[in-house]
């Protein structure tokens, strides 16, 4: 009987050998397909999910962009504040008296502490801690369980003088220009990968992450004059209170550029406390006898009248329609100019009686009223100036003297501009330029449209500057400088008898002005419904502290071959 | 020693060697991190500074506070009618000056 040979014959162990290295081959092939699929077609999908587990994003709030005055007087910025918060699940048990020792330290530094809720899980211990004082706490050992964030709170260094055009900016709302201009002054946020640390406190911004750092927000530079904005906050706050008036605005304007200087309200709060709305912009009155510019401009611009042609109005009255209109006394015959100084309804009403109704609602419209200025504020009111389809036998007569229309103080006071600089209606601007990561860039104006000419313009500033140095507006003048000016006395209907509206708008120096100031109140005390007694004298007082301030305002629009100007 | 030894010595040197500068470039890499993250923290801390110092200077150059101190002092501006203003440069306003009459 034969044994089987224990080795294989070499044909079979051939055969083997070839079949192993197959299957090694195979083998391979599996792994390096595998290996080319994780590797290579699946490389971004794996290597997104490796980033994920090793680094996080963290959001990287932008700075809002801070806001100027033209001088360069911070008028809006940012503070650095801090908010504690503990995550009472990370809180090691026993270690609650380290706990409670920061929160004295928290009351210590003068913020309020909630009580501690430990059975909740995330609660804030201190919200928008100022830097400083929030500083000594943070920068030694924090108990475990407590972390702490930085934010920004918007600071206003002017305090309330400015409130009611810059507006606040809080995490709830935006009102004013923090509004208009949110989307500039936000930025950009920006994203930050960090690597995780098994160690708390020991994350590390990743050296091959591709974060976008965040893009501050622009920064605004205003045309308000922070000295000036509260001079006339100080004037419209002290005479209000005086005079008891509901409201109070005053604005400054430059006439050359329409660049707002200050633009003041009274009140600025309500009651409960939240920010009013801008009576320059948002209260709209009757204009009373200080429309009679229109008229005024329309009858010398047309050529109808010259300044020495002269009326009647020694009746002190004229019938219009089925209403008699009358002066506050009988004047005699005036001429136009001083039908002007002396505000005579009579006089003004006979001189529109030139006019078609067309020319003065053109006029009218012409000179801003009836349309929004265009001011970068919100809320702005476009007043109200009926079409002539719609007037009344009454309306040619009641517009000329300034009824029958609505104006807002600052519509008021850009129709003055166009007198003091030489007949062009400019449109006002608040903003001057903003700064990105460029740096300054300027923001031009709109162009100017033509209303009259020079001469008309130059004429008118010569009657209004006889209005102030022998009419109506005798209170509203500033000693040792030229002003030009009308005063509006108009009675507020709806509210009552004795409700008065008292306005003055003036410009100086008269010859080439600087600066044209409206100054209006609404309902004073009856003893201190004539604009002499209330709305010029504070004028005056407006400008005499602006003088004192900056006294190269007295120089007005500089000329080609210079000038002297003496204030004595 | 054999060939083969010589080999298998050199691969394991350079085996180290990669393995250590490895290890040296993550540890470069580590402190490389860390120093970019206290120089961020000390531009932000600086930037907190200067937002900080912006407000006071805004503070303390308010006009209102300006204005009582210069009355305090004594620096309240001259009344009208003791200033003169003369202009004298066509160009500009560099020739502006401030007298008393």
């Amino acid at each position: 009987m034969s044994q089987p040979s224990p080795e294989l014959s070499p044909s079979r162990r051939d055969a083997r050998i070839r079949l192993a290295m197959v299957l090694t081959a195979a083998l391979f092939l599996v792994v390096a397909a595998r290996l080319f699929k994780l590797q290579v077609l699946q490389h971004d999908e794996y290597a997104r999910r490796a980033d994920a587990q090793h680094t996080h994003t963290v959001i990287l709030d932008p700075a809002r962009g801070s806001i100027f005055d033209r001088n360069g007087y911070l008028l809006a910025g940012n503070s650095p504040v801090v908010t504690l918060e503990v995550y009472w699940p990370s809180v090691p048990a026993g270690s609650e008296s380290a706990i409670d020792s920061l929160l004295a330290r928290i009351r210590g530094a003068g913020a309020e502490v909630p009580v501690p809720d430990r059975t909740g899980v995330n609660q804030i211990i201190a919200s928008d801690m100022p830097w400083e004082e929030a500083l000594p706490i943070i920068s030694g050992p924090v108990p475990i369980g407590v972390n702490w964030r930085v934010g920004a709170r918007r600071t206003y260094p002017l305090g309330d003088d400015a409130a009611q055009i810059i507006g606040r900016s809080t995490r709830d709302c935006n009102e004013g220009l923090e509004r208009e201009f949110n989307s500039l002054l936000t930025g950009e946020p920006g994203v930050c990968l960090v690597e995780r640390s098994a160690y708390p406190g020991m994350s590390i911004t990743s050296p091959e992450a591709s974060g976008t750092p965040p893009v501050d927000g622009d920064d605004i530079r205003l045309t308000i004059d922070a000295r000036f904005q509260n001079i006339v906050q100080e004037e419209l706050e002290r005479a209000a209170v005086m005079s008891g008036a509901e409201w109070a605005a005053a604005v400054l304007v430059d006439p050359a550029t329409g660049d707002i200087l200050a633009l003041g309200g009274f009140p600025v709060r309500a009651p409960d406390g939240s920010l009013l709305a801008n009576p320059c912009i948002s209260s709209i009155h009757e204009p009373g006898s200080t429309f009679k510019i229109v008229t005024l401009a329309a009858c010398l611009e047309e050529g109808l009248l010259t300044s020495s042609d002269s009326f009647d109005c020694s009746a002190g009255r004229i019938p219009v329609a089925d209403r008699m209109i009358s002066d506050c006394h009988s004047f005699g015959v005036l001429s136009v100019e001083q039908i002007i100084a002396q505000s005579s309804n009579v006089g003004t009403i006979q001189m529109a009686g030139c006019l078609a109704d067309s020319t003065l609602y053109e006029y009218s419209s012409r000179f801003g009223f009836g349309a929004r200025t265009g001011i970068e504020l919100p809320g702005e009111e476009e007043g109200l100036l009926h079409r002539v389809s719609e007037w009344s036998r009454l309306s040619r007569a009641c517009l000329a003297i300034g009824q029958e229309v609505a104006v807002t103080p600052l519509q008021l006071a850009m129709a003055f501009c166009v007198v003091a600089n030489g007949g062009n209606l400019v449109r006002p601007r608040l903003v001057a330029a903003s700064r990105g990561t460029d740096g300054w860039r300027d923001w031009s104006g709109i162009r100017p449209r033509r209303v009259i000419s020079e001469e008309t313009a130059a004429e008118i500033r010569r009657i209004l500057t006889e209005a102030v140095e022998t009419g109506t507006g005798a209170s509203a003048a500033v000693r040792g400088v030229s002003v030009a000016g009308k005063t509006g006395t108009a009675e507020r209907l709806g509210f009552g008898a004795g409700a008065y509206l008292s306005a003055f708008v003036g410009m100086l120096p008269a010859e080439r002005p600087r600066i044209v100031c409206a100054v209006v109140f609404d309902r004073p005390d009856y003893a201190y419904r004539f604009v002499s007694s209330l709305a010029a004298p504070v004028f005056s007082s407006i400008m005499t502290r602006l003088l004192a301030s900056d006294p190269s305002i007295a120089l007005g629009v500089p000329e080609e071959a210079g000038g002297v100007a003496v204030l004595r | 020693m054999t060939r083969r030894r010589q080999l298998l010595t050199a691969a394991v040197l350079l085996g180290t060697a990669l393995a250590v500068s490895q290890i040296a470039f993550y540890n470069w890499r580590i402190v490389l991190a860390l120093e970019m993250r206290e120089l961020e923290e000390i531009r932000t801390s600086l930037q907190r500074e200067v937002r900080q110092l912006e407000n006071r200077r805004a503070e303390l150059t308010a006009p209102a506070r300006l204005a009582e101190i210069g009355s305090a002092l004594g620096l309240a501006p001259l009344p009208l009618d003791r200033m003169a203003l003369c202009c004298g440069s066509a160009e500009g306003r560099s020739g502006d000056v401030a007298t008393l009459p």
